[in-house]
């Protein structure tokens, strides 16, 4: 069993915008080997110089990307890159063909986020969590 | 009332489709966000048929009438966005209906029902094929038997640098029990004589004893020593 609970987990995440790079660094620091994926080389600079995992350039959606990302050995992959549609095909691709046991995406778009969540995929969306937020700290 | 058709990307490959649908008597709706194909679009298309905006967003579905169409046709040139698109078109508005365009090959295995897919179309696929189709020269293909498959009746193009190309008939040594008996050449048809000269490319239907057959694959397929 590769997930023990509190032990080490490969975790790939998918878009090193400022939420990929902040979730690689504190990953890291807890101990898990973390990959990171982007198209751009140019996003590993906001991982810093403390990060020592793996970086990959290359788009999301393609096998053969998420492969050299060591997909098959992932326990947990994350897509967090800015377009919901990328992030949406890169998690079936991680859940259905590499049967990577967590898989979490991010979808800017209530709507569409319903519609995902209601396919199975384990989805957050910050315009919601943040509009909660928002109106819970209006209401306090 | 006319079938109602929902066609998300306006790029060279959805302005087609609209037009064919247009004429055939479909009433159809197109949706593209980006500013370089709108000029094209609003030239070739009726301008009230023309949707401006992201056909990812639930909400330009609507405005563009999704939970009235028939079909929903995803053409965009990028799978993700064509994914999105089959997926909510069926499970958010259970549009009875959905066809998609894979853009690369690479991605056509997520192009299924679970995604809301009911037809993909793999252009780059069918393309490879038909090509490959037209290509495949030395192929004997077997047209018709006759008697229980005792005798055959076969065609077989004729690949350019093979040694009957360019040579006539009577000076090609074919199997006793074979009689050519048509050459289909640039899509004519050539009654066969003794002093008719072979091209490559050319069909040839012969009618031959189907234990022959192979022979005159032999005879038809070999190729030329090269000098």
């Amino acid at each position: 069993m590769r997930q023990a609970r509190g032990g080490t987990m490969n975790v790939v995440i998918l878009g090193c915008g400022r939420l990929g790079a902040y979730l690689a660094r504190r990953l890291q620091e807890e101990g898990h080997r973390v990959t990171v994926i982007d198209k751009d080389s140019g996003a590993f600079n906001r991982l810093g110089p403390g990060f020592d995992g793996k970086k990959v350039v290359g788009t999301g959606i393609d096998e053969d990307v998420l492969r050299r990302a060591g997909i098959e050995q992932a326990d947990a992959f994350v897509a967090v890159t800015n377009w919901d549609n990328t992030n949406v095909m890169a998690a079936q691709v991680a859940k259905e063909i590499f049967h990577v046991g967590r898989v979490i995406c991010r979808i800017y778009d209530h709507l569409r986020e319903e519609v995902y969540r209601g396919l199975g995929l384990e989805t957050l969306c910050p315009t919601l969590l943040d509009g909660d937020q928002i109106q819970q700290m209006l209401a306090a | 009332m006319a079938t109602f058709v929902i066609i998300v990307g306006g790029g060279k490959v959805g302005t087609h489709l609209a037009a064919v649908l247009l004429e055939a008597g479909f009433r159809i709706r197109v949706i593209e966000e980006h500013r370089s194909e709108l000029a094209r679009l609003q030239r070739d298309l009726p301008a009230e048929v023309v949707t401006i905006g992201d056909g990812t967003d639930p909400l330009v579905l609507e405005a563009a009438g999704i939970r009235q169409a028939h079909v929903v046709a995803a053409v965009t040139g990028l799978d993700e966005v064509n994914l999105v698109i089959t997926s909510l078109a069926r499970f958010e508005f259970g549009v009875p209906r959905v066809i998609a365009r894979v853009a690369n090959p690479k991605n056509a295995w997520m192009f299924t029902p679970e995604m809301g897919v009911d037809v993909a179309l793999n252009q780059a696929d069918m393309m490879a094929h038909l090509i490959a189709e037209e290509m495949s020269l030395g192929d004997m293909v077997t047209l018709l038997n006759l008697r229980k498959g005792q005798y055959s009746l076969v065609a077989e193009k004729v690949v350019p640098g093979s040694v009957v190309a360019g040579k006539a008939l009577r000076d090609i040594d074919l199997p006793d029990a074979c009689r050519i008996v048509a050459i289909i050449r640039q899509g004519e048809l050539v009654v066969p004589h003794g002093d008719t000269v072979l091209q490559p490319v050319d069909e040839v239907l012969a009618l031959v004893r189907a234990a022959q057959a192979a022979k005159l694959a032999a005879v038809l397929g070999a190729n030329a020593e090269v000098p």
